[in-house]
């Protein structure tokens, strides 16, 4: 067994370290949280994973994220873990005998207890006993006679403390995270905004991850200084997302596109001193142990899917809805209906080998009168020479809808240029398109 | 003493790269084009079959990723499945004015190895960015464009005309009767397009296996 303490020397409130603790998911689904000190994670079936090594590092890294310095030690077991981390000992030995409360209530949920090691432990500092080497050395037989039941209890916790149960903890139940902001901080502009809500996004994207999900519905609001001239105080947007996010990388485009866009016509007239996000629906994401199962193509894939999601959103935002889009073909073949815009990649397409004629490659979306006279076309003030007609292909649609027939040509102009013309019942022809 | 034949700029430029490290240039293969297109590079195509070219280049290269970008669209993306390309791999925008911040967008996220464009961007302040984001990204930026632009920022010209059909004597339309023969579309189905020519005016790339 082994069990990595995250220790935080200065106490923080009990959600802020559930959110971290959330975050650890990532690393082992056991977690245990000690109130407002400490975070145990049991890292030691996960060694094949990553070294221990580099579980520091990045355990450093993502309570830096979560803005707070931590001091990360490795155990065998739990009580070790917490003590070393706290006094800043590199072997259990040089413990100082003050540390004999952390292996008597490691979790801190018996006030009463600590305080009869208290007493315990100045008894023991009276004989000269500085350290839990000198401790060790006292004959067990005699502990109790001497110092009380607890003194065992602290003695078998010393040696083995490995069998020690681990409390049941879970995590919230909502991801949601707030960014106060000082008055003195000056936020009304996007930029700085955007930069108070990395810092916020990359929190609550790393607590997805933790719990191995991806964003798709996401709220995001301000709250603005209540001047007189302020007339909505709370600003709130909205984002359904086409493909699910699973890192603040990918959404932020999205963010900084909506804001520009709603901001540049409606801007902030005040101050902004509360920053809130939550995440509304999630989706399964992929594990957080990537390289595992997962060969490296379908891992870049799926980054790629993320990456490509990412950027449907941001040109969504940016050019409009249904402005950016896959083109996914139906069975119809008037050339207006015989596509629709999807915004899935892989929207099933029908099947048009062999269905019908070649269709233009540009088409008019609004077919342009022409007039035909014998072998010759008057086209937008233009005579062209027509130098073949294709036989017709006529497109109907049923009797319950009234859209005229049509009946198309391809016609190849003198000069190379091929069109593609329409006629209606009543003989007035019409371009529809060109080959290009 | 027979003097040795004189490196062409191609050549020089490719060993150049090569001594300081520089990945080699990548091509996209083409049948019309002896040694293929660059990639990472801006390419014009001219000429009245430009679309058809682009399309048939696309279909030869099916795992490629495109972008195509146009201002009031006017591609039919039935057009481009029938000739045998995969809608799935072609992410389409229609961008009105925003074309050029839409585009470097499209470009600064590297998913794709192609982007597509209507007409040539005359402005050179921004071509000269648009170049830097396609050698970045190492995609190929192409512009449909009706006539050519000379400027050294394009290295790749291509112009694809169609040929020229033979006059068949057209019978008068206007006398004909208001019901047409349905059964006649059938034989369009089988009728191929006319053949285009394709011919290369700039190049300033080689690739060494290319005969």
């Amino acid at each position: 067994m082994r069990v990595a303490c995250l220790f935080f020397s200065k106490p923080s409130s009990q959600s802020k370290l559930s959110d971290l603790a959330e975050a650890c998911l990532r690393f082992s689904p056991q977690i245990a949280v000690r109130e407002s000190e400490a975070i145990f994670i049991e890292i030691g079936k996960c060694q094949a994973l990553y070294s221990e090594r580099s579980f520091l590092f990045r355990a450093q890294v993502l309570s830096r994220r979560f803005g707070w310095d931590a001091r990360v030690t490795i155990s065998d077991d739990i009580p070790s873990a917490l003590a070393l981390a706290r006094h800043a000992k590199a072997s259990v030995d040089s413990l100082p005998v003050e540390s004999l409360v952390d292996f008597a209530d490691p979790f801190g949920v018996d006030p009463k207890g600590r305080a009869s090691i208290g007493a315990l432990v100045e008894a023991v500092q009276r004989l000269g006993i500085e350290t839990l080497a000198e401790f060790k050395t006292i004959p067990s037989q005699s502990l109790p006679s001497r110092f009380g039941s607890l003194s065992l209890l602290c003695r078998q916790r010393l040696e083995n403390a490995s069998h020690l149960p681990w409390p049941t903890w879970s995590p919230p139940e909502h991801f949601e995270e707030k960014c106060e902001l000082l008055p003195s901080e000056y936020c009304s502009e996007i930029e700085p905004l955007l930069f108070y809500a990395k810092s916020m996004l990359d929190r609550i994207f790393g607590r997805l991850r933790g719990r191995a999900l991806r964003a798709e519905r996401i709220a995001f609001s301000i709250e603005l200084e209540k001047y007189s001239t302020t007339k909505e105080p709370i600003r709130e947007w909205l984002f359904e997302l086409i493909t699910p996010q699973g890192a603040a990388l990918g959404f932020l485009p999205i963010l900084r596109e909506r804001l520009n866009w709603d901001l540049s016509r409606t801007p902030i007239h005040s101050y902004v001193h509360t920053l809130k996000c939550s995440v509304l629906a999630t989706t399964p994401g992929r594990s957080a142990q990537r390289d595992l199962f997962a060969s490296h193509d379908s891992n870049s894939q799926l980054d790629q899917q993320e990456a490509l999601g990412s950027l449907f959103g941001e040109l969504e935002e940016f050019l409009g809805k249904s402005h950016v889009f896959w083109a996914q073909t139906t069975e119809e073949r008037f050339p207006e209906r015989s596509w629709v815009r999807a915004s899935q990649k892989d929207a099933p397409q029908a099947d048009l080998q062999d269905r019908y004629p070649k269709r233009p490659t540009r088409i008019f979306k609004n077919p342009v009168p022409v007039t035909v006279i014998q072998d010759r076309l008057v086209f937008k003030g233009r005579k062209f020479k027509s130098t073949r007609w294709s036989k017709v292909e006529r497109l109907s649609l049923d009797w319950l809808n009234d859209t005229p027939a049509r009946n198309y040509y391809r016609v190849d102009l003198e000069g190379g240029q091929t069109l593609w013309v329409f006629s209606d019942p009543q003989h007035h022809y019409f371009v529809h398109g060109y080959f290009e | 003493m027979e003097r040795p034949e004189r490196p062409q700029l191609a050549e020089i430029r490719e060993k150049l790269a090569q001594w300081n490290g520089i990945p080699k240039r990548e091509f996209l293969d083409c049948d019309t084009v002896p040694g293929g297109v660059p990639r990472g590079v801006i390419c014009e195509i001219t000429g009245s079959a430009r679309t058809e070219w682009m399309i048939s280049l696309l279909r030869q290269n099916p795992p490629l990723q495109t972008f195509w970008i146009e201002e009031q669209l006017t591609i039919l993306p039935t057009a481009i499945q029938q000739r045998g390309v995969d809608l799935s791999r072609l992410l389409m925008a229609e961008a009105g004015d925003r074309l050029f911040q839409a585009l470097r967008k499209a470009l600064r996220s590297r998913l794709f190895d192609c982007v597509v464009l209507p007409g040539a961007i005359d402005e050179v302040k921004m071509l000269k960015a648009l170049q830097l984001f396609a050698r970045e990204s190492n995609a190929t930026v192409f512009f449909l464009s009706k006539v050519s632009i000379h400027t050294w920022s394009i290295p790749f010209q291509l112009a694809a005309n169609w040929n020229s059909i033979e006059s068949h004597p057209v019978k008068s339309l206007n006398t004909q009767p208001a019901l047409f023969r349905v059964s006649e579309g059938q034989n369009l189905i089988s009728e191929s397009l006319p053949t285009y020519s394709v011919e290369i005016i700039k190049s300033k790339f080689t690739r060494s296996e290319c005969p």
